[in-house]
């Protein structure tokens, strides 16, 4: 990661591998790197399947009648997902937060002030094909996109830097 | 084209197991190819030293 120019991270209804199997709190892989990616203010291109999103709207729309919500990450830790490859892992939506910089207090950053927040949804795979060919295929206008953007101190954090 | 001009590195993260290496492709592909054959969305995690001629990707 603290070597790459670019990052492409795509967020699915899937997890990812690589956690502990002895601490149920263990990030998989691809949530360590996009968190990296967002600390270390890569630039960075990201997707996220619509099934997340939809998934994060429909939860936040949702309350228990009377009181409890399930709103952000803690609103969601009153919740128990049954591991299936529709939906994996709960934490694959408070990755996509991360991603659109979307945070709970106290480090809550107000929308005006995101930055570096954009990801883009896709629905299949010809649809993210197409984002990521977009952007990528002419890598030079990339090159210099990223030389001009981001190779003076200023990166893409949850608060500073453009996109 | 040059090719020694070519030296972005993208490391590339999903979240869905797949394939674990890629043959090496011109860079100005890899991605467009990646996606259609279903290496990035599909392929648990690929990380890419993307230069010209392109390494072949690494895992970490």
């Amino acid at each position: 990661m603290r070597d790459c120019d670019l990052f492409l991270g795509i967020i699915t209804p899937s997890y990812g591998s690589g956690q502990d199997p002895t601490d149920d709190s263990s990030l998989s892989i691809t949530h360590q790197e996009i968190k990296l990616a967002i600390e270390l203010g890569k630039p960075r291109w990201l997707l996220a399947h619509e099934n997340v999103i939809f998934a994060r709207s429909f939860l936040n729309k949702l309350s228990i009648k009377g009181g409890i919500d399930f709103r952000g990450t803690d609103g969601r830790a009153n919740l128990n997902l049954k591991k299936s490859p529709i939906f994996e892992d709960l934490r694959v939506i408070d990755l996509y937060e991360e991603a659109i910089i979307h945070l709970s207090p106290p480090i809550e950053v107000p929308l005006s002030e995101r930055k570096g927040n954009w990801v883009q949804k896709y629905h299949s795979n010809d649809d993210g094909a197409t984002f990521v060919s977009a952007q990528f295929f002419r890598y030079q206008e990339v090159e210099k996109f990223i030389e001009e953007n981001f190779k003076k101190d200023e990166v893409l954090q949850n608060s500073g830097g453009t996109s | 084209m040059n090719s020694e001009k070519r030296k972005l590195k993208v490391l590339v993260s999903s979240t869905v197991y797949g394939i674990e290496e890629l043959q090496t492709v011109s860079m100005s592909n890899l991605l467009t190819m990646g996606m259609k054959s279903g290496c990035p969305i599909k392929g648990r995690f690929l990380s890419f030293q993307l230069e010209a001629p392109l390494k072949t990707a690494y895992k970490l």
